[in-house]
C-alpha cells in the first residue's frame, strides 16, 4: 500500500477507536510533523462522519439504494419516500437536541463542571510571561501561580517571554522558555513530550528500571539522573548534557548513543548521530529572518523588490494586565547545532526596523546559565522614542541598559542583577498601545548582537 | 419572545449548523461515532446555558469546538482510567489539526448529497456494498468484515480504500454537476 493509503487506513481505524498505543504514537507523530497530513485528517474525519450519518439514518440504506437503483422504472417512486424518511431522521435528531435543551431551560441545570479529582504530581516553582496549562481533565488555566499544584498535562509558552519551572515530588525540575510546549506525566515513571521549543532539566536519581523518558518528534531520551538541555524542531533534536549521562534513541532508525557530561548530540535523520564536545561560546549573533519564520513570534513578511524580509509585531494581551495591548514580536537565538551566544558586559544589541508607534520601543532578552538553567529575563526601554508614519530606525541597546523584567521580580533574589556573562536564548521587542483605536506598526528587519572591540555601528 | 430568548435561539441555530463538523471533531477525539453524537448533544446544552459568552463576530465553530473538547474530556474522565501518554499526544495533535484546518463551511443541502450518494452507491458491486455496510453501519473490524464476506484481511483493506475513494469522487463530481 502507498503512504497515502496507509495514512488513510490509520485515520479510518482511529475514527473507530481501533489503534493500539504504538499506532497512536505514529499517527500523532505524522500529524505533528506534516501539515498535509493534518489537512487530510480533518477532511477525512468530516467526510467519513457525514457518510456514516447518512448510512446509519437508513439502517438498510446500502441494500435499499442498490435495489432501488437496479430497477430504473422503480427508482423515482421508491427513493422519494425513503429520502423523506432519511431527511426526517436528521431533522428528528436536531429536534431531539432542541427538545432536550427546552427541558433544561425549564429549570434543570445539567452543566456543572466537576472539580478535578486528579492526583497532583508536581508544583510550579517559577513562572513568567504568558503560559497556558491544559490539565488531563481538560482544565484550561492561563492564570498559573507559583505554588500551584498540577496533575499531568501540557504547558505551553504562548509568547517569546514565556518561562515556566516545574518541580516534581522527587525534586527533579524542568523548565521551558519561549514558544515551547511540553506534555508531562508521572505514574511512577516520568514521561515528557517536548512538542516544540526548548527545555532544561535537573533530574534527581530515578527509580531503577524507570528512567525519565523524554519524547520529541525525532528522538527518545532516557534519563536516570542528570542535568541537561534539549531543543527540538520538527526535523532534529539537540541535547547538551552538563552533568551525568543521557541515552538518546534516534527514532528514524532506532540507533542509540550515550551522551556524557560536556558533550552534545544532534538526532536527525539527515546527519550521522555522533558525539561532539559541547561547543564553545560565540559573542556575535545576527538574526536570520531571511531564512524563514521558524522560531519566531509575529507575522513574517517575505522580501519584496524594495524591502527586506521583516517580522511584524502582532497584538498580545498580557494575562496579568488584560487592559493593556502590546504589539509584540520575538526571535529565538538558540539554534540546533549552533554554539551558545554569550553576553559580554560590553556587548550591545543593534535593532533595525521601522515603526509608527508614539509609545516607545521595548527590547527584552531571556538568558540562561552555562548549564542551561534559566537565569531570568531582562528588559531595556526607549520609552521616549516616538515615530511618525512608519519611520525606519536603527537603535542600540547596551547590555548595561537592561534591567530585570518586572514579570520575574518575585524571584529576583535567585536571578543575577544583570545579564552579563550569561547565555541569551530569546529576544523580543514590543511597543505598547494604551490608546483605544490606536494600532501601532512595528516591524523588525534585523537584530544583531555585537561584542566589544569590534567595528560597531555605535554612534 | 424577548430579546435574550431571540439571541439564544439564534446562537443555538448557528451552533446546530456546525453539528456535523462538531461530531467529526468529537469522533476524532473519542474514536466512536455514537459517543461523539452524545457529546455534541451535551455541548448544545452548554451552548444554551452559556450563549451570552459567545462573542459576536468570532467563529461559532471555534467556540463550539472548545465546548465539545471540554465535554469530550469530561466523558473520558468519567468512563476511563487515566489517559495514556500516547493518547494524550494524539489528542493534542488532533486538536491542533482541527484548529488549523477546520473552518466553518456550509455543506451541500442534505437532499442533493443523499441523492448523489444513492446514485453512486448503485454502481458499487454487491460485495463492495456489504463491505461498506459492515464498516459504516455495523462498525466491524477489518478481520470481522473479512470473515463476513469471505475475503482476506488485505483484500478488505484494499477494497475499503478503493470503494470509499470511488464513492467520494462520484459524489463530488455529481454535486459539481448539479451546481
Amino acid at each position: 500500500m502507498t503512504d497515502h493509503q496507509n495514512l488513510h487506513e490509520l485515520i479510518d481505524r482511529h475514527l473507530r477507536g481501533e489503534l493500539n498505543e504504538p499506532e497512536m504514537e505514529r499517527l500523532a507523530e505524522i500529524l505533528d510533523s506534516d501539515p498535509l497530513a493534518r489537512n487530510d485528517f480533518v477532511d477525512q474525519a468530516r467526510w467519513d462522519t457525514r457518510f456514516t450519518e447518512v448510512m446509519r439514518e437508513s439502517p438498510n440504506s446500502v441494500d435499499e439504494f442498490y435495489r432501488s437503483a437496479s430497477s430504473n422504472s422503480q427508482f423515482q417512486s421508491e427513493t422519494e419516500p425513503r429520502n423523506k424518511l432519511a431527511s426526517n431522521v436528521t431533522i428528528t435528531k436536531i429536534l431531539l437536541i432542541v427538545a432536550v435543551v427546552a427541558i433544561v431551560l425549564l429549570g434543570k441545570n445539567i452543566y456543572s463542571p466537576q472539580p478535578s479529582s486528579e492526583q497532583h504530581i508536581a508544583k510550579i516553582v517559577g513562572i513568567g510571561g504568558s503560559l497556558q496549562w491544559t490539565g488531563n481533565g481538560g482544565q484550561l488555566d492561563q492564570n498559573l501561580k507559583i505554588g500551584s499544584k498540577l496533575s499531568g498535562g501540557t504547558i505551553e509558552g504562548i509568547a517569546p517571554d514565556s518561562w515556566f519551572e516545574l518541580k516534581f515530588k522527587d525534586n527533579s525540575t524542568v523548565s521551558i522558555s519561549g514558544n515551547s510546549a511540553l506534555t508531562f506525566s508521572d505514574d511512577g515513571q516520568k514521561k515528557l513530550y517536548l512538542k516544540r521549543g526548548r527545555f532544561t532539566a535537573s533530574v534527581t536519581p530515578q527509580p531503577k528500571g524507570k528512567p525519565m523518558l523524554i519524547h520529541t518528534q525525532t528522538a527518545l531520551l532516557e534519563v536516570l539522573g542528570t542535568r541537561f538541555e534539549v531543543e527540538t524542531t520538527p526535523s532534529s533534536t539537540m541535547l547538551d548534557v552538563s552533568e551525568g549521562n543521557v541515552r538518546v534513541k534516534r527514532l528514524s532508525d532506532g540507533s542509540t548513543i550515550d551522551v556524557p557530561a560536556k558533550y552534545r548530540v544532534i538526532a536527525s535523520a539527515e546527519q550521522k548521530m555522533a558525539l561532539s564536545p559541547a561547543p564553545n561560546y560565540v559573542q556575535y549573533w545576527q538574526s536570520t529572518l531571511q531564512k524563514g519564520s521558524e522560531r519566531t513570534y509575529g507575522k513574517w513578511l517575505p522580501s519584496t523588490g524594495q524591502e527586506a524580509v521583516r517580522l511584524k509585531a502582532i497584538p498580545f494581551h498580557p494575562p496579568n494586565a488584560p487592559d493593556v495591548m502590546l504589539y509584540l514580536l520575538g526571535i529565538s537565538v538558540s539554534r540546533c547545532g549552533q554554539p551558545p551566544v554569550l553576553l559580554d558586559p560590553g556587548s550591545q544589541f543593534i535593532v533595525r526596523g521601522r515603526s509608527s508607534s508614539s509609545k516607545g520601543l521595548y527590547f527584552g532578552i531571556s538568558v540562561a546559565h552555562a548549564n542551561g538553567e534559566f537565569a531570568g529575563k531582562f528588559l531595556a526601554e526607549l520609552s521616549e522614542l516616538k515615530f511618525g508614519d512608519l519611520e525606519d530606525f536603527e537603535v542600540i541597546f547596551r547590555l548595561r541598559d537592561f534591567k530585570l523584567d518586572p514579570c520575574v521580580y518575585d524571584r529576583k533574589d535567585e536571578f543575577p542583577e544583570n545579564p552579563q556573562n550569561l547565555i541569551v536564548t530569546n529576544v523580543w521587542c514590543f511597543t505598547p498601545s494604551w490608546e483605544k483605536g490606536h494600532i501601532p506598526n512595528l516591524e523588525i528587519s534585523e537584530v544583531e548582537l555585537v561584542p566589544p572591540k569590534t567595528d560597531t555601528q555605535e554612534e | 419572545m424577548n430579546e435574550i430568548d431571540a439571541k439564544r435561539d439564534r446562537i443555538l441555530k448557528e451552533a446546530l449548523e456546525c453539528r456535523v463538523d462538531l461530531v467529526a471533531y468529537a469522533r476524532a477525539l473519542l474514536g466512536n461515532y455514537t459517543a461523539a453524537e452524545d457529546v455534541v448533544q451535551e455541548a448544545m446544552l452548554v451552548v444554551v446555558h452559556k450563549f451570552e459568552q459567545f462573542q459576536e463576530g468570532t467563529s461559532m465553530l471555534a467556540w463550539c469546538r472548545t465546548i465539545v473538547r471540554l465535554e469530550v474530556l469530561k466523558m473520558k474522565q468519567k468512563n476511563q482510567r487515566d489517559r495514556s501518554l500516547a493518547e494524550r499526544l494524539l489528542d493534542d495533535a488532533v486538536d491542533s489539526a482541527f484548529e488549523e484546518f477546520q473552518s466553518a463551511q456550509r455543506y451541500e443541502a442534505d437532499e442533493p448529497w443523499r441523492q448523489a450518494l444513492e446514485n453512486c452507491l448503485s454502481h458499487i458491486p454487491d460485495r463492495g456494498r456489504k463491505v461498506l455496510k459492515s464498516r459504516f453501519v455495523d462498525e466491524l473490524s477489518y478481520q470481522e468484515i473479512g470473515e463476513r464476506v469471505n475475503m482476506t484481511l488485505e483484500a478488505v483493506r484494499k477494497s475499503l480504500f478503493r470503494i470509499k475513494k470511488q464513492v467520494r469522487l462520484c459524489v463530488e463530481s455529481s454535486l459539481r454537476g448539479i451546481s
